[in-house]
């Protein structure tokens, strides 16, 4: 039997085939035994399908459907959007830490330091210790005769030129693209150094205190938000926990210590007074307050 | 066919109450188990809700609703599909057998075939596990032909194939059947 009939057999049970083409298959049906078997077959396939019947909704399917469709419908960038502004602060203050502390190979005495140049006087080599890797006692050890402090000396190749008579002694930091985020730094040791005779050195402010973190505030809506705001924050165990059917929550992202002093909603944005320091228990950081769309601002508390 | 002109929009629950147990009864015999029927026949219905406003009587609801359901499960295998979560189904219906020239991969389900835990040597279970081995439209022309009673014209519109097409493919599936479930009774 070839498929051309098979194929009419099959439409022929679906009464699928015009007049005609029913009666020559009827006519094929009561003439060959083969067809006749062909056809029960194909008919017992699709009664077998058909004897899967159908099925009623499971108990609380449309329940679940509009919890579904709720969640759905949703601001898709809501859920996000605190965790990504939470992690764009830690990014900053990172890069801003970076830039702006210390160079540690700066302030590195010359193991080879012959005793040639122009000797720097410190004034507070412990507090240059404390950041970078002066301590007196190093000092004291490649001291030149005669006392003083152990010299440094600027690697001139990766530094724009000094003024003439006014070598610095310092040695630059050996990477040229750690040396481009320092660039302030030495530029303000070198003009020191130009200015007079550089007998004194004081360490300058970005030298001896990193900058403060950045601090920012954020309005989070669900409990998942404000998880992923704290767990981003590096903060342990679980925020405090918020009512987020009636209210949301202001996260505090800043420096260890820094916490919330009071939330105050304003005409035209939330404002948060905030203090960067003093707070031991990291729950200061989330107030749960009235939601609002208002835009946050912050300010530092006096 | 509804005329355009002289459709009259249905509202969000008319629709769900005429057609959420359609949906899911499609959903059904497609993934072969419920949880992911449930999960296929909700994605289905809400994508139809969204774009209900918009429907003008083009064509009839409940193909339209077939058709959501369809093209939905069809992007869910492509993506298993595509990020090669796919495991072969169980044969223990067919005695451990596969088709080793014609293997038929199915994304896994949650909960293994429908009507598993009860006909799990009944015939039920070795249809369902049958179907399951047909190839996406071939499975969707099965069900909407022997469970969801259609005719070729209406299932050549959901699945916009012209009925030619549709009888040919027909055919061709409950062959596949017919061998499948030989093979499993035998």
């Amino acid at each position: 039997m070839n498929d051309d009939i098979r194929e009419k057999l099959s439409a022929y049970l679906d009464g699928a085939l015009s007049d005609e083409q029913r009666r020559a298959v009827e006519v094929e049906i009561s003439r060959s035994e083969e067809t006749r078997l062909e056809l029960e077959a194909l008919r017992a396939v699709s009664e077998s399908v058909k004897g899967l019947g159908k099925a009623k909704l499971p108990e609380g399917f449309m329940a679940r459907l509009q919890a579904r469709r709720a969640c759905e419908s949703a601001p898709p960038r809501g859920s996000y959007r605190p965790l990504a502004l939470a992690i764009s602060t830690a990014v900053i203050a990172l890069v801003v830490w970076d830039r702006t502390r210390p160079p540690r190979e700066l302030l590195k005495p010359l193991p080879d330091w012959d005793g040639g140049g122009v000797a720097l006087q410190s004034t507070a080599p412990a507090s240059i210790g404390a950041a970078g890797s002066l301590s007196t006692t190093d000092a004291k050890e490649k001291a030149p005769e005669g006392g003083g402090v152990a010299p440094m000396r600027l690697d001139e190749s990766k530094m724009s030129k000094p003024s003439s008579g006014s070598v610095p002694l310092l040695r630059a930091a050996s990477e040229e693209s750690r040396l481009n985020g320092r660039r302030r730094t030495l530029s303000a040791i070198r003009g020191s150094a130009a200015r007079g005779t550089a007998a004194k050195f004081a360490a300058p402010a970005a030298l001896a205190k990193p900058a403060a973190p950045a601090v920012n505030a954020v309005a989070l809506k669900s409990a998942s938000a404000l998880q992923a705001a704290w767990t981003a924050a590096g903060l342990p165990g679980k925020p405090p926990f918020v009512d987020f059917s009636a209210q949301m929550a202001v996260f505090l992202a800043g420096p260890p210590g820094a916490g919330i002093v009071s939330v105050q909603d304003h005409n035209t944005s939330i404002v948060v007074l905030y203090k960067d320091s003093g707070f031991a228990d990291a729950f200061a950081r989330v107030r749960a307050v009235t939601p609002s769309q208002k835009p946050l601002t912050v300010k530092r508390a006096d | 066919m509804t005329s355009p002109g002289s459709y009259q929009a249905v509202t969000e629950q008319e629709f769900l109450e005429k057609h959420s147990e359609l949906v899911y009864n499609l959903a059904l015999r497609l993934t072969g188990n419920r949880s992911d029927a449930e999960d296929l026949a909700q994605d289905a219905l809400i994508r139809a809700l969204k774009a209900l406003p918009r429907f003008r009587g083009e064509s009839q609801l409940s193909s339209w609703a077939y058709r959501i359901t369809i093209n939905a499960w069809k992007n869910r295998v492509r993506a298993e599909k595509s990020r090669g979560f796919w495991k072969t189904i169980s044969f223990g219906a067919f005695g451990g057998d596969k088709d080793d020239d014609e293997p038929v991969f199915e994304p896994a389900g949650k909960d293994g075939p429908l009507d598993a835990t009860l006909e799990q040597e009944g015939t039920a279970a070795v249809v369902q596990t049958a179907l399951l081995k047909l190839e996406a439209d071939d499975r969707a022309i099965v069900v909407l032909r022997e469970i969801e009673e259609r005719s070729y014209g209406e299932i050549g519109e959901v699945l916009g194939l012209s009925e030619g097409t549709v009888k040919s493919r027909l055919f061709r599936a409950r062959a596949k059947l017919k061998t499948l479930l030989d093979k499993a009774m035998r």
